[in-house]
């Protein structure tokens, strides 16, 4: 027999799904874009914007796509040849997926935000959560 | 006595055939549970015992909420 360490938290808290009556339909993974992301070694030059979110930060990701930092869309007119490491905002605020999204618009909007990364509790990338994009 | 396993383990053993059995209340299953899980709560084993609901010949992986 096995334990589950962490029980069904640890389970959804990676955004792994879900059943039942409510499920992880209310929960932020389900309402996740997903954004433009560049490397750590890449260069301003080198990043390319997704056109559906033009207006979105990109996520700068290291190894196993683990969020490293935020280039905001200001920072893309810099030279091409900056290196994205110098360009970025390291350690963007960041939320985990199991969070209700009802939550999650709450707190945007008491903090003036229009987005959140969305991360698993070990850093990966999970997508972006854009006011704009969740329709609830 | 149960082993500890983490998640990626948990997946792991559940794709080679495990059972998943949720002990949460079933009013708390019902609204949200892992795939696939079955619901034998805590509060059943006063007068069932888990191994009533169980393959014998089949892993079992258990959960709760969070920490237990």
């Amino acid at each position: 027999m096995y334990d589950l360490v962490g029980g069904r938290a640890a389970w959804t808290v990676l955004g792994l799904p879900t059943e039942g009556s409510v499920g992880d339909r209310r929960r932020i993974s389900q309402f996740v874009v997903q954004p433009a992301t560049a490397s750590l070694d890449a260069t301003i030059g080198d990043v390319v914007v997704d056109s559906a979110h033009p207006h979105g930060p990109v996520a700068v990701l290291g190894a196993t796509r683990v969020l490293l930092g935020a280039l905001q869309p200001t920072a893309l007119r810099l030279p091409a040849q900056t290196p994205v490491q110098r360009a970025m905002q390291p350690a963007p605020a960041t939320i985990r997926p199991d969070v209700r999204v009802e939550d999650v618009l709450e707190q945007l909007e008491k903090d003036h935000l229009d987005h959140v990364f969305v991360t698993t509790a070990s850093g990966e990338l999970v997508g972006l959560a854009a006011r704009d994009a969740i329709h609830v | 006595m149960a082993t500890r396993i983490d998640v990626p383990l948990a997946r792991s053993v559940l794709a080679d055939g495990a059972q998943l059995v949720d002990v949460l209340p079933a009013v708390i299953y019902r609204q949200e549970h892992l795939p696939g899980a079955m619901s034998v709560p805590l509060e059943s084993f006063a007068t069932t015992s888990i191994t009533d609901h169980l393959d014998p010949s089949r892993a079992v992986v258990v959960y709760c909420f969070d920490q237990h």
